[in-house]
């Protein structure tokens, strides 16, 4: 009873004017910067961060989980119809979405792949709202050894389960928590790698540093790849799936979902492994397994409902124990830093309204994005065809605004000027980034954890272990470690993430 | 040159640039207590990857990429031409500034059509930033206003 008090007193929050108006307006700004080629959901969350600081915190809040499922699918916009995956989740999409779309049934297959988020976004929602208060429990336990064993836990995860090299994700992850050290510390009031710059003494710029790594780095090698140039698309003709689609769809979704939900809990797991773990299981479960490849509309149900539910399953570990699960979850906590919410589980106790609020707006956000894409998706079919040359210098003013009004510091944005050469290089290095951002948004609370555990147990490195959780959570961390550590689970990561961030 | 050996050599001088700076920290505590404690830990192990990365590419054989530096190095400067302009110049000035070198990142179909997006641009951010966000910078120019 209390759950279902709870969605309806966050169903009062979702739906009140202003907050149905910044969830429309972030689920409308996602999908538009979401089907530029290149420019995957971490970018264009980046890019539209500082937005919100203009906003009151729900309504903040709101809006960027809208940027998110937007930015989402408008990846899957781009792969059915363009053959261009925003982002590795949706790589799977277009091998039977596009295919799809050439035998002139990509309105069925866009349609399919809103639905299918569509149902997948409201069973998760359910599942945050159920498993959410239980962590919430569980989490008001944690001492320190505790926190820093889930800490560790998050880290060592995303950075097994980011793309590309292991050594690089490490190298990234730790670059990161270095990064999220400069200001000054806390308990002794002394500067650390601030160079004397008086600026430095609060930390770096969260949001110019996500901005320079993510929105500008992308932009050029977007620029790069494309030359700016828009795409040609045949035209749309039907748009809604056949009844046959829809037959085919259910099982496909509903097996989807449950992956999803489960893959998105896990630190680490996110829409990628979700994405290729369902169109797998379809395949391998199909009793046409041959046409998976050829316009399957199963190959396009399943890696949807999957890539989504993941998705908003990433809101459980960020909103209950305040670990981000992956990158984008990272900004998220970010931007909650930033307008002064504590992230873990004291937001449920002392900002219902922000928490119960958020969760309800995830069911909003879905039927909005339903309601807004397939009616106007012939107005993002003509987005594709724009000339990006148009719309780059129009997101640069954009970033560099964001960057500085977060402080109105002109510093801040020589930061992003800094990291967006950064990002670039590293791009080139073959890095990947997202562990970074991880790092860096963690790094703080694992520095304060980690002293103040061995302060309370006088250096004693033991006290890790003598704590049963925290012993428990370090021997699940060796687990997966050791997993992705043997040759087949390796291989297997390692075609799932090609391309992932 | 071997792209993962750029790459092993820059986490590496990374990690000794941080030790380098820890070391100079001044004394504030012992152990867990002090502020250099966890840097400490931080920098040693980048090192340590560093070396990692540096070592396994010598097996290695891939190119470092090309870097083409017209877009990324216009963004940069449109950036720049942003944060130099934006006290001084005010919004105007820095937003088309900003767009107007951002725009030579890639290749516009001509100067006219160049002009128009770059006036099109200035004039959406003084709306959203100016009169709708109500933030707070000047539109003209100091000697102006």
């Amino acid at each position: 009873m209390d759950l279902l008090n709870n969605l309806i007193y966050g169903m009062s929050i979702a739906l009140a004017f202003d907050n149905l108006g910044y969830c429309l307006l972030g689920a409308t700004l996602g999908t538009l910067i979401g089907v530029l080629p290149g420019i995957g959901p971490l970018a264009t969350f980046a890019i539209l961060l500082p937005i919100s600081f203009y906003l009151p915190t729900v309504g903040a809040i709101i809006m960027l989980a809208g940027v998110y499922y937007g930015a989402q699918y408008g990846g899957s916009i781009t792969s059915i119809l363009v053959n261009i995956p925003g982002e590795a989740s949706t790589v799977v999409t277009c091998l039977d979405g596009h295919k799809m779309a050439l035998q002139g049934r990509a309105g069925a297959a866009l349609a399919v792949a809103a639905l299918a988020s569509l149902f997948a976004g409201c069973v998760v929602t359910v599942v945050v709202a159920v498993a959410g208060p239980t962590l919430v429990k569980i989490a008001l336990l944690f001492g320190p050894q505790e926190y820093v064993a889930l800490l560790t836990l998050g880290l060592v995860s995303s950075v097994l389960l980011s793309g590309g090299s292991i050594a690089k994700s490490v190298a990234m992850a730790l670059i990161g928590l270095l990064l999220s050290l400069v200001g000054m510390d806390v308990n002794t009031g002394t500067d650390r790698f601030t160079f004397g710059i008086l600026e430095l003494s609060d930390g770096l710029g969260f949001t110019a540093v996500s901005i320079g790594l993510f929105g500008i780095a992308e932009i050029a090698t977007s620029i790069e790849e494309t030359g700016g140039n828009g795409r040609k698309i045949e035209k749309l003709s039907r748009l809604w799936p056949t009844w046959d689609d829809f037959r085919r769809s259910i099982a496909p979704v509903l097996r989807g979902t449950g992956l999803g939900i489960i893959l998105g809990i896990l630190p680490g797991g996110g829409g990628t492994i979700a994405a290729f773990g369902a169109y797998s299981l379809e395949r391998k479960i199909s009793r046409r397994p041959r046409l998976f490849g050829t316009g399957a509309v199963e190959g396009v149900a399943g890696p949807e409902a999957a890539n989504n539910a993941a998705a908003q399953a990433n809101f459980i570990p960020m909103l209950s124990l305040g670990i981000p699960p992956n990158a984008i979850m990272a900004l998220m906590l970010g931007a909650m830093i930033t307008h002064g919410i504590t992230p873990g589980p004291q937001v449920m106790v002392k900002q219902p309204d922000l928490f119960w609020g958020l969760i309800a707006s995830m069911w909003v956000g879905n039927l909005i994005l339903v309601i807004l894409n397939l009616p106007l998706i012939g107005l993002w079919v003509s987005l594709l065809r724009v000339r990006y040359t148009y719309l780059f210098p129009g997101i640069l003013v954009l970033t560099a605004i964001g960057a500085f009004a977060e402080s109105n510091r002109v510093f801040d944005v020589y930061i992003l000027t800094g990291f967006a050469f950064l990002g670039y290089g590293l791009k080139k290095m073959d890095f990947p980034v997202a562990p970074l951002l991880l790092g860096l948004v963690l790094g703080g609370s694992f520095d304060e954890q980690l002293r103040r555990a061995l302060l309370l147990s006088d250096g004693d490195w033991m006290t890790f272990v003598e704590h049963p959780i925290a012993l428990g959570l370090f021997i699940l961390t060796g687990v997966i470690a050791l997993l992705i550590a043997l040759p087949n689970i390796r291989q297997a990561r390692d075609e799932a993430l090609a391309g992932e961030d | 040159m071997k792209r993962d050996v750029v790459a092993g050599s820059f986490v590496v001088l990374v990690g000794a640039a941080a030790l380098l700076l820890v070391s100079q920290f001044p004394f504030d505590g012992e152990g867990p207590s002090s502020s250099a404690f966890f840097p400490r830990l931080v920098a040693w192990a980048i090192l340590a990857v560093g070396a990692f990365i540096l070592l396994s590419a010598l097996r290695a054989n891939i190119a470092m990429p090309r870097w083409h530096l017209r877009p990324i190095g216009m963004l940069l400067a449109g950036i720049l031409a942003f944060s130099l302009l934006i006290s001084p110049g005010g919004l105007i000035l820095a937003a088309g500034s900003c767009a107007m070198l951002g725009s030579f990142s890639a290749p516009f179909p001509s100067t006219k059509k160049r002009i128009a997006t770059v006036a099109v641009i200035t004039l959406l951010a003084v709306l959203v930033f100016k009169v709708l966000l109500k933030l707070n910078l000047n539109v003209w120019p100091a000697w102006i206003s």
